[in-house]
């Protein structure tokens, strides 16, 4: 939106003359051209609506890897039909859409009639004035309005009595300007900002904060002696064959296998469960054989609405009317032997289907059991694979292998299993699983425990829940207030308060890590219910931490791009209705 | 001359809509007496609102209208069809269930669930029934089967539900509606002495409760009394508490606690009494205890709104804000709103007819259009105070502030140009917006309590008014593109077609203001609540086109790639944009935002975006003669820019 008055300004980009060829200025000229920014335009419309569409198969997550935040995107297999063989990606478009932007500055940028030094200074005043806004707007919301109504009221006045040559142009500067500081903060959020959380029922303490996705190996000496020492290895040092070593380590980790995703399971209950289910098969099997029963069976199964949509459901199969009731159905097959055997037939297939369903849903070792089952080979007959030779694994778990979770709310359980070695002499196998915790390891130097968990990251400073609070509006399930009042300590500070963490109100918390960066944390409450031993439940909560160094530049850009364009549209405004005036006194 | 007419017809608009806001008198009216009723408060969804609110919510929900007829159907030969308002219909519901439950009240369409419930498929003048509504008692034998069913159907994931399952589960939902309101009085309803009847509540209360504790043992229980016991726990809370700090209650919580020996809520014991009139048709003695009810609630004044008391405000009575809601929805301004710009419409495009001859309509018309934009200040205004929030909480409220912005926005361009153009603009956009609301409103209560994470004065006020104001500036340049396409086929008057251009682009200029900072604004909200400033999500994306559409439609008029023309044309293209980020984005039903989702509308989306698809390429072909230049780059013409554009 720069000024046009000057025609040449407002010309497309033309293509070079016949007597200059110059491809270079040719370049210059399609780069900064008004008709590039317009193609971009529209190619960012075509990438935010296909990144939206996308998200209804991809999920939130990965769509947004694919289209936004990725130079190019090519077709795949399995894309649905609108999906185009090659489209700039996100970032590509938002570099293409900068350099536009700012060259289109340079080429256009006229010498300003009161001097570049009355400019600058200008231009430099506005944007402080404006940052002081954004301090004023994250400390008190409210007030800041009434601030940059004043800057506005001063810069419009310094403009028009000090005739600022600059002025006409500052509008739409400032937008563009804004406009890149929300880009490339943006882009510094992608590639900077680490999500982790810290969950906790009532009265627990937390030091650190855990990633929501990423898994790591951790060694710890036993808890009872007095220097507790964690040896932690993040995920991405595991791979298959990678050897684990640590100065404060006695021993070295050599990852064996590594996976993204697995259910534990305990083979002995996994078998218990497999003789249950098929008892329980059989016992309804000699229930449903007889067709002479069958009055007697719709008479029990009417009390019941799973029954009764299981007696639907065979009746349908049949090709008879699914609506009758179950009474109804009985009288009507009463006198038609075949039939009631094939409806019968169908009543056991529906009922076992339903019985293995609830198995599958129930746990993973049910789950195990009714696929076993399914399978036709039973489990006591397989050979459990081996996953270690000490530890959980020799007491009956085994894990088994899952697909990645990639949406938004599937969640992953990282396992390995690992061989210890101290000085070059195996100690054994162990299976390592989130959900077995710590397994013990004797070792010559003494007794060390080692397990999986989300990776931590631990912090100068720590957090109790005093009280969870969840609030709901009178007789409804609407939630109307979540809220973690928390008891915040640093020592290294002094610090020792209570703070409320709650909805639209994060706790911002700042210090400098032992390399001398600024950690800029702030705690969002996120989840909220009931956790702890099953006896006395206690009030659980989950925070979400983002440490973002740049999570202020969108507030400035903000405020940069309003004022910038307001400032642009009144001028207009202004203008056109002094020339209305004149119009009108001419007419 | 004539200049009296445009006051005139605005004092007597203004009148009008005044006169909706009277209630029927009780003396005199039939149904007087029974909006009394359903003036006194009582809390529902987590609201405080009048029975009548709640009434009409579940007429609209059930019937999808908020009355009903209890004889003949409209249209029936030869009988007249009786109409009764919700606030009648409650009270039979309170105080005489068996005759309600004979009212065709449930509205069925689908054959499947007929066939299901075994309901006449047909019309039948001789059984008296129109193939659409049924009774309770119809359908009651059924409802086992309509459970089993619906248990099935909500199984089946959202998306791949067949519309028989989103209709058996629709049904049921309804059924269970109408039962927990039929709950609300509990014993009060009876026909029987008030004592008699409560001590037989308390013994169905006792079965209920073994019935309960048989089904947690996961042995069998008596279903019926658990039904009964689920319809009475999960009724409106009816019973106004006695002192500002209390809690309201269901009847069935309030009696569950009350010792045998001790009298019930004074509530309880005149909604009987009114019960016992209404049945005898003794009309002195049931404004009696009307009365007596009102002037109980209004003796005991409570806390409206959560933070009231932490506020040290004080405690108010119940019954006023309960009245000014009745008020409210037997006036429905919004509703005369929209009649009134269909008539500013009409006297408005009259005027084009003859432009000097008839400025008296052009005055008359726009004179309606600021009655318009009164009455609908007056209603957001009123939503305002009596939610005690800022004017858009939800879809319903942002159709409202559409309407509301654009109707002003077309009036200030009328004063600019007084044309009959601006004015048309407001009373066609004003009027779809309305529309818009109107159908959104069939939904349900439209002041629903707010999610936790919305329950914020300062990012309501800011990021959604200012957002909401930037497509309402959007659907303002795109009505301005199509009455630019429709005026050139009777008018190739260039003046007209710069004129036009010049107001679509002082509009664009706003929209792409508001829709830029509004919409940076939700992503600062998102940055408090959720940790991310940008997050890619549908409706977020949906803000992010209106903007980029904004702002590539004004590159392109100031790199000189279209001129008017083709940048009105461009305008109409800003409606289907912003079509999808209101509508479309919630049809995709996923993300963070999808609290705004809705069903329907669906197919009047696509056809909006068609209509406007189709008027965008219809102007191309007529359009070249009407002063336009050729888009193709060229020697540039010094002055065609500023003259059509405002302020170069």
């Amino acid at each position: 939106m720069t000024d046009s008055t000057s025609p040449a300004e407002s010309a497309p980009a033309a293509p070079p003359a016949p007597g200059n060829p110059n491809p270079l200025l040719a370049l210059w000229k399609a780069m900064t051209s008004f008709r590039t920014a317009v193609v971009l335009l529209a190619l960012c419309m075509l990438l935010v609506l296909g990144g939206t569409f996308a998200q209804v198969h991809e999920g939130l997550y990965l769509a947004q890897e694919r289209w936004f935040k990725s130079w190019f995107i090519f077709r795949q297999a399995g894309d649905p039909w609108w999906v185009p063989p090659f489209f700039p990606g996100g970032y590509l478009l938002g570099t293409l859409f900068l350099i536009n932007m700012v060259c289109s500055h340079f080429r256009r940028f006229t010498r300003p009639p009161g001097g570049m030094l009355v400019m600058i200074v200008h231009y430099l005043i506005v944007l402080a004035a404006l940052y002081g806004v954004t301090v004023a707007l994250i400390m008190k919301p409210l007030i800041f309005t009434g601030v940059l109504a004043a800057i506005g009221l001063a810069d419009g006045l310094m403009s028009r009595f000090l005739k600022l040559g600059s002025s006409r142009k500052l509008g739409v500067d400032l937008s563009h300007f804004g406009i890149a500081v929300l880009m490339i903060g943006q882009l510094f959020t992608d590639m900077t900002a680490v999500e982790s959380n810290m969950a906790f029922t009532e009265g627990e303490t937390r030091d650190y904060t855990q990633h929501h996705m990423d898994f790591e190996i951790f060694a710890e000496t036993d808890k009872n002696e007095k220097n507790e020492t964690v040896v932690a290895f993040p995920q991405d040092m595991l791979e298959p064959e990678s050897e684990l070593k640590h100065d404060q380590l006695p021993f070295v980790i050599r990852v064996k296998e590594w996976h993204l995703n697995g259910a534990l399971v305990n083979r002995t209950e996994a078998i218990e469960a497999e003789q249950q289910l098929r008892a329980a098969m059989a016992t309804m099997d000699a229930r449903y054989a007889d067709p002479a029963t069958l009055p007697e069976l719709a008479k029990s199964a009417a009390e019941n609405p799973e029954h009764v949509s299981a007696w639907r459901e065979a009746l349908r199969g049949m090709g008879l009317d699914g609506t009758l009731s179950t009474d109804a159905a009985a009288k009507f097959l009463a006198d038609k032997p075949a039939e009631a055997k094939q409806f019968l037939e169908r009543l056991r297939t529906a009922f076992r289907e339903r019985m293995t369903t609830r198995f599958r849903m129930s746990g993973s070792e049910t789950a195990l059991a009714a696929e076993h089952l399914l399978s036709g080979t039973p489990l006591s007959a397989t050979e459990p694979p081996v996953q270690g030779t000490q530890g959980a694994a020799t007491r009956g778990y085994l894990v088994k292998a899952m697909p990645e979770q990639r949406t938004m709310n599937g969640r992953n359980l990282s396992w390995a299993v690992v061989e210890v070695l101290e000085g070059g002499k195996s100690l054994g196998t162990w299976l390592l699983h989130p959900e077995l915790r710590t397994q013990e390891v004797s070792t010559a130097a003494g007794k060390w425990r080692i397990g999986t968990r989300f990776e931590r990251y631990y912090h100068p400073f720590s957090v109790t829940l005093l009280k969870a609070q969840h609030l709901k509006y009178a007789g409804t399930e609407i939630p109307k207030d979540y809220r973690s009042q928390v008891r915040l300590r640093n020592p290294a500070r002094n610090e020792d308060r209570e703070v409320d963490i709650y909805m639209n109100h994060p706790l911002r918390y700042q210090y400098r890590d032992a390399n001398d960066r600024l950690v800029s944390l702030a705690l969002y409450q996120q989840q909220m219910g009931m956790g702890g031993p099953e006896n006395a439940p206690r009030g659980f909560s989950q925070l979400q931490v983002v440490d973002n160094s740049t999570w202020f530049t969108p507030y400035f850009g903000c405020i940069v791009v309003g004022y910038g364009l307001t400032r642009h549209f009144l001028l207009h405004l202004l203008t056109f209705s002094r020339r209305r005036t004149a119009a009108a006194a001419n007419a | 001359m004539k200049s009296w007419i445009p006051l005139l017809t605005a004092v007597l608009c203004t009148l009008w809509v005044g006169s909706k806001f009277r209630l029927p008198a009780p003396e005199k009216s039939q149904h007087g007496q029974a909006t009394r009723l359903a003036s006194l408060p009582v809390v529902w969804q987590g609201r405080l609102q009048p029975l009548d609110s709640v009434a009409r919510n579940a007429l609209l929900q059930i019937r999808e209208k908020q009355s009903l007829y209890v004889s003949a159907w409209k249209g029936q030969a030869g009988r007249k069809a009786e109409t009764i308002p919700a606030s009648a219909w409650i009270l039979e519901m309170f105080f005489a269930p068996e005759r309600a439950d004979t009212y065709p009240i449930f509205r069925i369409d689908n054959e499947s669930v007929k066939g299901l419930l075994h309901l006449p498929l047909d019309k039948d003048e001789a059984t008296n029934q129109d193939g659409k509504h049924y009774s309770w008692n119809q359908i009651s034998p059924h409802l086992f089967d309509l459970l089993s069913e619906a248990t099935r159907a909500s199984r089946v994931e959202k998306d791949l539900r067949n519309a028989y399952e989103n209709a058996v589960i629709d049904a049921w939902d309804a059924a269970s509606l109408y039962r927990q309101l039929k709950a609300t009085v509990g014993p009060a309803g009876s026909s029987e002495e008030l004592p008699v009847a409560m001590r037989n509540w308390r013994i169905k209360f006792e079965e209920a409760r073994i019935a309960f504790e048989a089904r947690q043992r996961g042995e069998d229980a008596n279903e019926k009394a658990l039904d009964w016991l689920n319809e009475q726990m999960n009724s409106p809370l009816l019973l106004q508490p006695e002192k500002p700090e209390g809690e309201w209650l269901r009847v069935a919580m309030h009696l569950r606690n009350l010792p045998e020996s001790d009298p019930p809520h004074p509530l309880i014991t005149t909604l009987h009494k009114a019960g016992e009139a209404y049945r005898a048709d003794d009309k002195a003695a049931f404004a009696a205890a009307v009365d007596e009810a009102h002037a109980w609630s209004e003796a005991h004044p409570v806390y409206l709104h959560a933070d009231d008391q932490e506020d040290k405000d004080p405690p108010r009575s119940p019954l006023a804000h309960a009245l000014s809601e009745v008020k409210f929805n037997t006036a429905e301004p919004f509703y005369q709103g929209m009649v009134l710009s269909v008539v500013a419409f009409l006297f408005l495009i009259a005027s084009w007819f003859s432009a000097e001859r008839l400025e008296w309509s052009r005055r008359t018309g726009t004179a309606i259009l600021w009655v318009v934009f009164g009455v609908l200040t007056f209603g957001i205004c009123w939503r305002m105070f009596h939610e005690e929030r800022p004017p858009v909480t939800n879809l319903y409220s942002s159709a409202l502030l559409i309407g509301w912005g654009v109707v002003l926005a077309g009036l200030i361009l009328e004063k600019v140009y007084p044309r009959a153009i601006g004015a048309v603009v407001a009373a066609m956009a004003t009027f779809a917006s309305l529309i818009v609301a109107h159908y959104l409103a069939r939904s349900g209560d439209t002041m629903v309590m707010l999610q936790a994470v919305l329950d914020t004065t300062f990012w309501l006020a800011t990021h959604v008014v200012i957002v909401t104001l930037g497509y309402a500036g959007t659907f303002v340049a795109g009505f301005f593109g199509l009455v630019y396409v429709v005026i050139s086929y009777f008018d190739r008057d260039e003046d007209q077609s710069k004129m036009l251009g010049a107001m679509a682009f002082g509009v664009v200029c706003f929209s792409v203001l508001f829709s830029f900072v509004g919409t940076v604004l939700g992503g600062l909200w998102a940055d408090q609540s959720w940790g991310r400033f940008w997050g890619w999500d549908p409706k977020e994306n949906g803000a992010l086109l209106i903007v980029l559409w904004n702002a590539l439609i004004l590159h392109a008029r100031l790199g000189g790639m279209v001129k008017q023309h083709g940048f009105l044309k461009l305008c109409i293209v800003g409606n289907i944009v912003t079509a999808w980020s209101w509508f479309g984005t919630n049809m995709l039903d996923i993300g963070l935002h999808s609290y705004g989702r809705m069903d329907a509308a669906y197919y009047a989306l696509i056809a909006f975006c068609g209509v406007n698809l189709i008027v965008a390429l219809l102007g191309r072909r007529w359009q070249k003669p009407v002063g336009d230049e050729p888009e193709l780059p060229g020697p540039p013409h010094g002055t065609s820019g500023s003259a059509t554009v405002p302020a170069q």
